[in-house]
């Protein structure tokens, strides 16, 4: 049953990296609408977004196995898909996802509040079309943010634990992640493995929170 | 909502959280296995109406419950679904000479999701293909986990079952993988089992081939020791033994 420790590791920055590039491009929608629209029910998707920061995280998991069970209409859906979620890597990746978004859009709000909207305007007046003004002129002005977010995501990600044990199920092998492993071994009194991992976290988690500050500090001074 | 107002949220919940415990002052702190959790508030309901003193209780996993009394938890009362971890709080020295007695005994059963096509599961029906997925606690940790972990190896199919279980963190959370239907089966206790309408017992396993079930309750060394006595005692009386009952517990008697 037991897996080498470094494969659990370099499991969880995989399935975090791929959470992260999920969660992104949506995150990007769901920011700028928030940051530049008015729209009816406005409140209610922000509620939404920020629900997971606050609602307890085995909470949020629970939630997710309600809806992907074999009763209930996704879970079905996916059924008759043939995609199977709970207790895979694709579980992990969807708890990460959730998890991580209310941080990624608090950020990327942020960055769109901040750009200066003459510029877009300006675009606009020159007949660049919505679209290119986006992705032309607002996506650069926010990169820094854009980096920032997907860096503290990441880093929610790989420490993603509540959710993550009831709808993925910390199988070693398949969808343990650190976190999960960690707490078995502590669990479990073996506490040369859990010292090792936590080792590990803190190099992983650390070194994105860092990268993010740094690039945070270069962002204020220019 | 504003930025403002986002903090304002979050500053009150802050305060509100600090604020609770101040009214509330617990006489008696219990800490009880999570599979007791449900049938103790039941049993310390009967015990106010008795005119019993406050009891707060602390559910968790055994494991937890006697590392936070070996650490020096302000705990009255243990009460543990299993006897080794009863041995890691005595081995602090904090419990009473003589206070520790087995009060309940609990059983395995298979389960499966309610709406499953098969109704019986025999151990070795664990290892065929049609069960892909088969949740217990984790083996190495968790009571039920261990015990379920423990009767397969006597059962000869743990390799076989092995590659297929989700390990949960608890007895509970391994009831819901099946409940929702992601989890084939699941072994869990008796008296869990009895608090879902979504899973149904598919096997029962005969109390003679696990290691023996029990919950062994004890008194610590505290201010409040004589109350917490006369609440061990309640615990065996004929008003707590009918509720344990009710709940599918089995009642030492002795």
């Amino acid at each position: 049953m037991d897996v080498p420790l470094w494969s659990t590791a370099l499991f969880t920055a995989l399935m975090g990296l791929v959470a992260t590039v999920v969660a992104l491009p949506l995150a990007l929608g769901v920011a700028w609408l928030l940051a530049r629209h008015r729209f009816p029910g406005k409140p209610l998707v922000e509620t939404l977004v920020a629900l997971p920061l606050v609602l307890p995280p085995v909470a949020t998991g629970y939630l997710l196995l309600q809806m992907l069970g074999t009763d209930a209409v996704v879970g079905r859906l996916l059924d008759a898909l043939g995609i199977e979620v709970v207790f895979t890597w694709k579980a992990v990746v969807l708890a990460m996802v959730v998890m991580s978004l209310p941080l990624l859009v608090l950020t990327l709000r942020t960055g769109f509040e901040q750009i200066d909207r003459r510029y877009e305007q300006v675009a606009a007046t020159l007949g660049a079309s919505p679209w290119r003004v986006w992705l032309t002129v607002t996506l650069p002005l926010a990169r820094r943010s854009v980096v920032v977010a997907a860096l503290l995501g990441f880093a929610r990600a790989l420490g993603e634990f509540g959710a993550t044990i009831v709808v993925a199920g910390g199988i070693p092998g398949q969808t343990q992640t650190l976190a999960v492993a960690m707490f078995t071994f502590i669990e479990s009194g073996r506490d040369a493995e859990a010292r090792t991992l936590l080792w590990m976290s803190l190099a992983l988690a650390g070194l994105s929170v860092l990268a993010a500050q740094l690039l945070q500090r270069r962002g204020g001074r220019s | 909502m504003t930025r403002r107002a986002w903090l304002h949220a979050f500053v009150m919940t802050g305060l509100l959280a600090v604020a609770a415990p101040a009214g509330a002052q617990p006489r008696l702190t219990v800490s009880v296995a999570s599979s007791l959790a449900d049938v103790m508030g039941q049993v310390v309901s009967a015990w106010r109406a008795r005119g019993g003193g406050e009891v707060a209780i602390n559910a968790g996993g055994s494991n937890v419950l006697a590392r936070q009394i070996v650490q020096g938890a302000m705990v009255d009362v243990f009460f543990s679904a299993d006897a080794s971890q009863m041995r890691v709080a005595a081995a602090s020295g904090r419990l009473v000479e003589g206070s520790v007695r087995v009060l309940l005994t609990n059983r395995l059963v298979v389960i499966v999701p309610a709406r499953a096509a098969q109704t019986r599961l025999m151990p070795a029906d664990l290892t065929l293909p049609r069960v892909r997925r088969v949740a217990i606690g984790q083996p190495d940790s968790v009571p039920a986990g261990v015990y379920a972990r423990q009767w397969l190896e006597a059962q000869g199919v743990w390799q076989g079952v092995l590659p297929k279980v989700v390990p949960a963190l608890t007895a509970r959370a391994a009831l819901a993988a099946v409940a929702a239907g992601r989890a084939d089966a699941g072994i869990v206790f008796a008296t869990d089992a009895r608090t879902s309408t979504d899973v149904r017992v598919a096997y029962d396993v005969p109390p003679a081939e696990t290691p023996g079930i029990v919950y062994p309750v004890a008194v610590l060394r505290t201010p409040r020791q004589a109350e917490a006595t006369r609440f061990v005692a309640f615990l065996q009386s004929p008003e707590a033994r009918a509720i344990f009952e009710a709940a599918g517990f089995g009642v030492r008697a002795d």
